[in-house]
């Protein structure tokens, strides 16, 4: 029906005319929400929504990380801190490796072989002896524990931490610490 | 011929040391009871008798309170006794553990060679008989020293025990605590008198400090925690344990009174005592017991209840590297666990060099932040935001500030430490004016996130007055507390990020760009500096920095701070009606296709009828 899709392209123009002449110059009543749209493009997570999906890598990650290193895992807890008073927190684990097997540059190329194969999307900073991988909201990061030209390696750090900041959340605020060390086997 | 070579026998296991380091934890607790009996001996000698009382009556009263006073007196001097011993034995027993590690290696180290010895022999001939009986007595000669050594460690074990006991027996009765009293001749009146006399000379402090007998010390400690808590000038050590003092007392006093009971004046001094806790316990948290914590100021109720705190991660009296960081605008003391962590992940970076290191969170100055109690100007909030837009608060912490770091020189031992100082936000501007107006005897000045360098005095870098080179600047582009720097009455000063200011800037991450309806992502920006997962490289240049290396520079602004927060508005304004135009081209296109298929099934309905 031509004639009918005539009239109604018509019509729709002049809505659009009418609504521009009665915008607001600068409001946004029905814009997004206050947490907006993050690097990825969708909605920021809550902190309850990065918990689970830290946790749910630590669980998957931590065993192969460790077996692979041959090394030794302290104690490692995931817990959520804020930045300062701004309602702004993060959520974050660190351990200790102790004891890998290998040199440093065997070792880092461990640590990046295990992220890679668990989805993570790393790269070796060979100057920071450093490994850093992300993957969804989650960044992990292993790095030699002493900055130094030895080919040896005592020990590693290990940190698993959110990618974007978390605004404003009361969960974070009331959540218990989580126990990554009973992750392990 | 048969020839027998004598071996020494395996060194026997030395055994577990009961004690532990923890010993110090009693200490800790003994000597908040002692404070808490010197302060109700204090109260009651200043209180006598009701005032309405008269006659017998108040004669009897004022003699019971002389009593009981005598009898406070006495438990303080005993908890003074106790704890003194206390502390001596907690010092011992870290010495002794040391002792029993390196007995422990040298018995592995004595039968791995008797082992090594006892394969060499099952292979010899005979002609190796005189030089391995040789080897068997010189290793028997090391074994017989072990074994003096162990029996030796383990009567020094038992001195100390009987040590602690006997100090424990010394005033275990109210009559042995009386006549320990009676003997006692510590003036602490006197001391404080003395040590106020001083004032801000820290130097004049440490070396007082460092006269007096240990008995005085520890009166002082437990009559006075928080004067010695928080007088720069005297050794951390010490500072600390008078300040766990102090809080033990706290969280045990207004711990025990049930919350609906609680004053709003203790339930914010309660708050800022549990968070001082969780900063002290970050590093045991973190699987890193062995990282010193110190509680270098406590003073919960300081600055109209918003407290005053600063813990360390590391010991700055001993430490090779030590690091300074100034909190900004929200912060008080109920925000210093999540300070510490900014310290603490620092701390974690700085000693990656193999030097050692104390990160000290420092929040010692009234910072602007939610205090509903003076929130004269911004009523209903309690922001007290009129002191954001002025430089005030930063002014009087420049001072206190300058004056922590003299303290820091005073008890600093051994090497000079290198020493930074790292503001952030509002505290950049805080420390700006403790270098510029106090002259800060730190050897580098760092701001991050910085809304101002401080005063109409400070155009350049050399204003500020440090060491050429060594300002070191990190402000993220997309963090808008750095828009805001600008010449004039209104603002904190220069933006220190300008090119022509001078100053060394350092790489950042920006951050995203972010819209009005995400302020989040804005502050999150700001607050990002010490954040391992969203700013590495910066971290990786603040450590650098607190190593005393460069960091990685990078040109400074060429563009005006406040013309970046105009494009930033224009932006702004863009998005809006754009987002407002897509907003309505959606809503007329939905329009569009609902009314098509209104127009459509009309169509059909009439179309249908019609034939």
């Amino acid at each position: 029906m031509p004639t009918m899709d005539r009239v109604m392209r018509l019509a729709t123009g002049m809505l659009l005319v009418v609504a521009l002449a009665t915008l607001p110059a600068c409001s946004s009543p029905d814009g997004p929400d206050e947490t907006g749209p993050d690097a990825s493009g969708s909605a920021a997570p809550t902190a309850e929504e990065v918990k689970s999906e830290m946790d749910a890598e630590a669980r998957s990650l931590l065993p192969d990380l460790v077996e692979q290193l041959g090394a030794d895992l302290g104690g490692m807890q995931a817990t959520f801190s804020e930045r300062g008073g701004f309602g702004v927190w993060d959520y974050r684990a660190s351990g200790t490796l102790t004891e890998p097997e290998g040199d440093m540059a065997s070792v880092l190329t461990t640590a990046r072989q295990v992220l890679t194969d668990h989805g993570f999307s790393a790269e070796v900073d060979r100057e920071q002896l450093r490994v850093r991988g992300s993957k969804g909201h989650v960044v992990a990061i292993v790095e030699a524990a002493l900055l130094t030209d030895d080919a040896e390696v005592s020990a590693l750090n290990l940190s698993l931490g959110n990618a974007e900041a978390i605004t404003d959340d009361d969960y974070a605020e009331q959540a218990p610490p989580e126990d990554y060390l009973a992750y392990l086997p | 011929m048969t020839t027998t070579i004598v071996l020494p026998a395996h060194a026997p296991a030395v055994a577990e040391l009961e004690a532990t380091a923890a010993a110090s934890v009693v200490t800790t607790g003994l000597r908040a009871a002692g404070t808490a009996t010197s302060d109700v001996s204090e109260a009651t000698s200043a209180r006598g008798a009701p005032a309405d009382w008269s006659g017998d009556a108040a004669e009897a009263a004022s003699h019971a309170m002389t009593r009981f006073g005598r009898a406070a007196d006495a438990a303080t001097t005993a908890f003074t006794r106790v704890s003194a011993a206390c502390d001596l034995y907690a010092e011992k027993v870290v010495e002794l553990i040391s002792r029993r590690d390196r007995l422990v290696e040298r018995s592995s180290g004595v039968n791995a060679d008797i082992d090594a010895l006892r394969t060499h022999v099952q292979g010899s001939t005979g002609d190796d008989i005189a030089a391995l009986q040789a080897e068997a007595d010189a290793l028997r000669g090391r074994a017989d020293h072990l074994h003096d050594d162990v029996v030796a460690f383990w009567a020094d074990v038992r001195a100390a025990e009987d040590a602690l006991i006997a100090a424990f027996e010394a005033v275990d009765t109210v009559r042995e605590g009386a006549d320990s009293a009676a003997r006692d001749t510590t003036d602490i009146a006197a001391l404080r008198a003395e040590l106020t006399a001083l004032g801000g000379d820290t130097d004049g402090v440490n070396a007082w400090w460092k006269g007096l007998t240990d008995a005085e010390r520890e009166a002082l400690k437990i009559s006075d925690p928080d004067l010695i808590g928080n007088t720069n000038g005297i050794p951390t050590g010490d500072r600390d344990e008078a300040n766990r003092t102090s809080l033990d007392r706290d969280l045990d006093q207004i711990g025990s009174t049930p919350e609906d009971e609680r004053t709003t004046a203790e339930q914010r001094l309660l708050d800022r005592a549990i968070e001082a806790e969780n900063g002290l316990a970050i590093p045991a948290a973190d699987d890193h017991p062995e990282v010193d914590t110190h509680l270098l100021v406590y003073q919960p109720g300081a600055f109209g209840g918003d407290g005053a705190v600063a813990v360390s991660y590391g010991d700055p009296d001993t430490a090779d590297n030590t690091a300074v960081i100034v909190p900004g605008i929200t912060n008080d003391a109920s925000t210093i666990a999540g300070q510490g962590r900014d310290a603490y992940t620092l701390h974690q970076q700085a000693i990656r060099n193999g030097e050692s290191a104390a990160t000290i969170a420092w929040m010692g100055y009234d910072a602007p932040s939610w205090n509903p109690e003076s929130a004269v100007d911004w009523p209903g909030d309690g922001l007290d935001m009129g002191s954001v837009v002025t430089e005030g608060r930063a002014e009087d912490g420049g001072r206190l500030l300058a004056d922590f770091v003299d303290g820091l020189r005073s008890t600093d031992e051994g090497e000079r430490s290198h020493l930074s100082v790292i503001g952030h936000s509002y505290g950049s501007t805080t420390a700006a004016h403790a270098a510029h107006d106090w002259d800060i005897d730190a050897d580098s000045l760092t701001l991050i996130g910085s809304p101002g360098a401080g005063g109409d005095d400070v155009d350049h870098v050399s204003d500020l007055d440090m060491d050429p080179g060594r300002v070191y600047i990190g402000s993220a582009d997309n963090d808008f507390v750095t828009w805001l720097g600008r010449d004039g009455d209104l603002g904190m000063g220069r933006d220190p990020s300008q090119a022509d200011f001078g100053a060394t800037r350092f790489g950042v991450e920006d951050g995203p760009e972010f819209r009005a309806d995400d302020l989040g992502q804005g502050i999150a920006n700001h607050t990002s500096y010490f954040d391992p997962e969203t700013n590495q490289q910066s971290l990786d240049n603040l450590a650098a920095i607190v190593r005393g290396d460069e960091p990685d520079e990078i040109d400074g602004r060429a563009q005006d701070a406040n013309d970046m927060a105009l494009d930033w508005a224009k932006d702004e304004v863009v998005d809006q009606v754009v987002r407002e135009i897509e907003t309505t081209i959606e809503e007329a296109s939905e329009a569009y296709d609902d009314s098509t298929d209104w127009v459509g099934d009309r169509w059909d309905d009439f179309s249908g009828s019609w034939r």
